[in-house]
């Protein structure tokens, strides 16, 4: 069960989390609960693999303002980088970068 | 004599007759009662009455009191009598009447009587009587020869007047005299040239003539003030309080025009001098029209002179007003570059102090022209005095300021008493009450060396319902002054010792501003000083009492001020800016009035709007004052204006005011004053730092969400549950345009849109919504959520229809904030659409 502590443990700014959602604890855990059931990362690698940038960097973009508005901090790291490539169109190697992101997720799924 | 001392009875009696007997005066005794019967009377008046015995006298008298006196004295002697008894305390009374003798003369005596009781004989009286026939005739001659003096006396005079009165008329080509209550006239002196007038002597009908003289020979525009001053009535009226009166008009006689005078005095007589009406008069006519050309002459130098003079103010004011614009455009080019210079930090010492040293140069050089100016408009009249509310605790800190650093640079004590009930508001002109008490410390600074103490001790003197009266008294331990020069301290240029000045001379004009500033306020300035000692300067000012109790302090804080900077002149926006700066003030500057407009709509969609807009006055394509109404047009009360300027103010002040803007400042600008001018305003509109508007319940509102990230979108919809809202979500915009158009009108409440989706983003979509046709499509609030912020887009989502823009990540409180307010305004013109509503069904 995920609580406040374990996401302060995990390396989430919580209390700017909580400031978002008025400091209500059970609001932000349902919140972060929600997003371990999302599928929008896998979406976000198949079209890296698919090198569909623009499709790629709308999406990256997008997770990058969940995860920044649910103070995900190991999380937003690695999704900035890859929008920030992606805003540019980068063809490059995306999946050290992809890997990266999804190990800290599952991280986050098995609190 | 008898009575209490001496009983008068038979057996008594014999003893007055003794003495009686052989007085030489005569004596007699008589009843007091109905008949008045003597008891006895003595040899002498029996002598008195011309009678050998006491027989005769019995026939002749009847031997009563009343038989004595002459009939005609009787009556008044009894009354006489009886009058002075009831007076006199002793009962002694004395009168004087005629007898007539035996022999048929008649005799004038005088009688001194006694009333007193006697047992025997009830109330009595004792009276001494003598013959004063000689006497009396005496007296009588001496009143005729008196009264024939007088007459004489009475008659001279009146030769004398009338003497006078025709030395005097020889002034008027002819002069009356007219008896009023006969209605006679008389000529006393007629005008030889005068061939249609009445000859001397001949007595004429009074008003008819002159009537007729009225008609003949009066023009027409005085005729009828002519026979109103003619008319006796009035004459009598106007005569018991005036001893001259006249009357000036134009007559036409003999084919000539001149201006001629009626004049007329009382003539009094003995007879009128007690009943104070005016029965005759005298009367004269004379020829003015030299005096009245003269006259007129001068009225007419006087009236152009006036003109000269007003349009040579005219011409003054002008000249000062461009003068003070072309004298300061150039000292802000200078302040301002001056201040841009010193922020560079790479300059060297040496050249950062003449910067410095510059810029205290222009300012001082700004402060005389001020003084000028100020000056100028004084005496031209043109120094207005505000009324309004303003914070004394607020004034005395700001002057506390400015003298406690003047001090201490200068060594010198300083201190600040205030002593008695002196409120925390008042109503006046603090800012001219502050370069009152300012010039004058300035003063005491100037003239005071180290070791050196000034103070400055306020005090309410006295309060009463509506006003206070407030002293102050700035002490110091200067050098003082000398006694001769005091009177003329506060003359303009006057300075006694001009040594003392700073090596930047002074104008030699703050005294006299503070003294005419006072006066225009109806206070007092005077000054009591001893050279070597030092000088006391006392002001006394009446300001009026103000309702508000002061705990409400607004206090501004710099860093939620949000100010935009409005000029033409790149240098003064910029110094502007760097001046609220240094304050913790940040602006933003534009240079023009269009961009402001611009600039304001996308901070108040942002919902950051500025609160303060300092506008040029003088701008090209749109100044200030427009601006400013297009400002008030489109954002009502929320931001305020303060106009600058370094143009005299006064005349557009009024109209400016009526557009809506809140104050002006003038050129160049100080960051105390923006500070304080804004809080003044604010307190004025009862502002409150963050604009409070009214708000919505959100409470069962209706949201359309459009949002393609679905994890984004739960959260949004969790946050919006939080306040009772019921969301309903559109993956993209196509979605969301056909979810609103399918929903019943009013249905939404409003719309959060974010911009960046697939298939149609949030901004085409806002476009199509608007032009659905339905009046809830046109007016339903449709907010733009993105990450960014950047101000094209948000001028993108103005031009589409969006009401408001929130940025990525949303935080609660401004999504509740900015929902509350848009909801309610659009609730509030949405309210007719209920009866749409209701028609469709």
């Amino acid at each position: 069960m995920i609580t406040i502590e374990k996401l302060r443990e995990f390396g989430a700014d919580v209390d700017d989390g909580l400031s978002r959602c008025l400091n209500k604890a059970e609001l932000y855990l349902n919140l972060v609960g929600k997003l371990t059931e999302d599928k929008t990362l896998y979406l976000l690698e198949q079209q890296l693999v698919r090198k569909e940038f623009d499709g790629a960097f709308e999406t990256a973009h997008s997770l990058k303002g969940v995860y920044a508005n649910l103070s995900l901090t190991p999380l937003i790291g690695p999704v900035t980088d890859i929008t920030e490539l992606l805003r540019n169109r980068t063809n490059t190697e995306y999946t050290e970068l992809m890997d990266k992101l999804k190990t800290e997720f599952e991280r986050l799924c098995e609190l | 004599m008898f009575g209490k001392h001496f009983e008068l009875n038979e057996q008594t009696m014999h003893i007055v007759k003794a003495i009686g007997r052989t007085m030489p005066g005569g004596f007699f005794i008589y009843r007091a009662n109905e008949t008045e019967e003597l008891l006895y009377a003595n040899a002498a008046v029996i002598s008195i009455f011309g009678c050998k015995d006491i027989s005769e006298f019995k026939e002749l008298t009847g031997y009563t009191f009343r038989g004595m006196v002459h009939p005609d004295d009787k009556a008044a002697v009894s009354g006489s009598i009886i009058e002075q008894i009831k007076k006199n305390e002793d009962n002694f009374d004395c009168v004087e009447y005629r007898i007539i003798r035996k022999d048929g003369e008649v005799r004038w005596v005088d009688d001194y009587g006694h009333y007193t009781e006697t047992e025997a004989y009830g109330g009595i009286y004792y009276v001494f009587i003598s013959d004063i026939t000689k006497k009396h005739e005496q007296q009588e001659l001496e009143k005729r020869l008196a009264f024939q003096e007088k007459l004489i006396e009475e008659q001279n005079q009146r030769e004398q007047q009338d003497k006078m009165i025709t030395a005097l008329a020889s002034d008027y080509r002819s002069v009356y005299h007219i008896d009023l209550d006969l209605n006679d006239g008389v000529c006393y002196r007629a005008d030889p040239e005068d061939k249609e007038q009445t000859a001397e002597g001949v007595h004429f009908p009074y008003y008819e003539r002159f009537k007729w003289y009225a008609e003949h020979s009066v023009d027409e525009n005085y005729r009828d003030g002519f026979l109103e001053f003619i008319d006796p009535d009035n004459i009598r009226k106007a005569l018991s309080e005036n001893i001259i009166i006249a009357y000036r008009y134009l007559a036409h006689r003999n084919g000539s025009d001149y201006y001629e005078m009626i004049r007329m005095a009382g003539v009094r007589h003995a007879e009128d001098r007690d009943d104070h009406i005016v029965h005759a008069i005298g009367l004269g006519l004379t020829n003015i029209d030299k005096e009245m050309r003269e006259t007129m002459a001068k009225n007419q130098a006087l009236s152009e002179a006036l003109e000269a003079a007003k349009q040579a103010n005219r011409a003054k004011t002008a000249f000062l007003s461009s003068m003070s614009h072309e004298i300061r455009t150039p000292m802000n080019a200078i302040i301002g570059l001056d201040s841009l210079a010193l922020r560079n930090t790479t300059l060297d010492p040496e050249t950062r102090e003449y910067f410095e040293k510059i810029g205290e140069s222009a300012r001082h050089l700004l402060g005389l022209i001020n003084d000028i100016l100020d000056m100028s408009r004084i005496e031209s009249g043109k120094m207005i005095l505000g009324k309004e509310e303003f914070s004394f605790r607020a004034m005395l800190e700001q002057i506390n300021t400015i003298v406690m650093t003047q001090c201490r640079d200068k060594g010198l004590k300083y201190e600040c008493n205030v002593i008695g009930g002196i409120s925390d508001y008042y109503i006046g002109d603090d800012m001219k009450l502050k370069q009152i008490l300012i010039n004058i410390l300035s003063n005491s600074i100037k003239f005071t060396d180290a070791p050196g103490h000034i103070s400055l001790t306020v005090e309410r003197t006295a309060f009463f319902e509506d006003k206070s009266t407030i002293r102050f008294i700035v002490k110091d331990t200067g050098i003082g002054m000398d006694k001769a020069f005091l009177p003329k301290v506060f003359d303009t240029f006057a300075q006694e010792d001009s040594s003392r000045n700073n090596k930047y001379g002074s104008t030699g004009l703050g005294m006299a501003i503070a003294k005419n500033i006072a006066d225009i306020m109806n206070g007092t300035i005077s000054v009591k000083s001893e050279k070597g000692v030092g000088t006391e300067f006392t002001v006394v000012v009446t300001l009026k009492n103000c309702e508000r109790s002061g705990a409400e302090e607004i206090f501004i804080d710099p860093k939620k001020m949000r100010v935009l900077i409005v000029d033409d002149e790149e240098v003064a926006a910029e110094h502007a800016m760097i001046v609220l700066d240094e304050a913790g003030i940040k602006a933003d500057i534009c240079l023009d009035g269009r961009s402001a407009l611009k600039m304001l709509e996308v901070q108040y969609t942002k919902h950051e709007p500025y609160n303060l807009v300092l506008l040029d006055r003088k701008m090209p394509e749109m100044d200030g004052i427009e601006c400013a109404e297009e400002i008030r047009k489109l954002f009502r009360k929320e931001t305020t204006i303060i106009i600058l300027t370094s143009f005299n103010w006064d005349e557009i002040m009024d109209k400016a005011m009526h557009i809506g803007v809140d104050s002006f400042l003038a050129k160049p600008l100080f960051a105390s004053d923006v500070i304080s001018e804004f809080e003044r305003i604010a307190r004025k509109n009862n502002m409150l730092m963050l604009c409070e508007r009214k708000r919505a319940d959100l409470n069962g509102k209706h949201i359309l969400l459009a949002e393609d990230v679905f994890i984004n979108a739960e959260i949004m919809k969790e946050l919006l549950k939080i306040k009772g809202m019921i969301t309903d979500r559109a993956e993209n915009g196509k979605i969301a345009v056909e979810m609103f158009s399918e929903s019943q009108v009013g249905y939404y409440d409003a719309v959060l849109m974010d911009v960046r989706m697939p298939e149609m983003d949030g901004l085409e979509a806002t476009a199509e919504i608007r032009s659905l046709g339905r009046p809830d499509a046109e007016k339903v609030p449709i907010i733009a959520m993105t990450a960014n912020a950047f101000d094209e887009d948000v001028q993108l989502s103005l031009q589409v229809g969006m009401n408001a823009h929130l940025s990525k990540p949303v935080e609660a409180e401004r999504l509740y904030h900015t929902l509350e307010e848009l909801i309610w305004d659009a609730e509030q013109t949405n309210l007719h659409l209920r009866g749409y509503n209701n028609a469709e069904k």
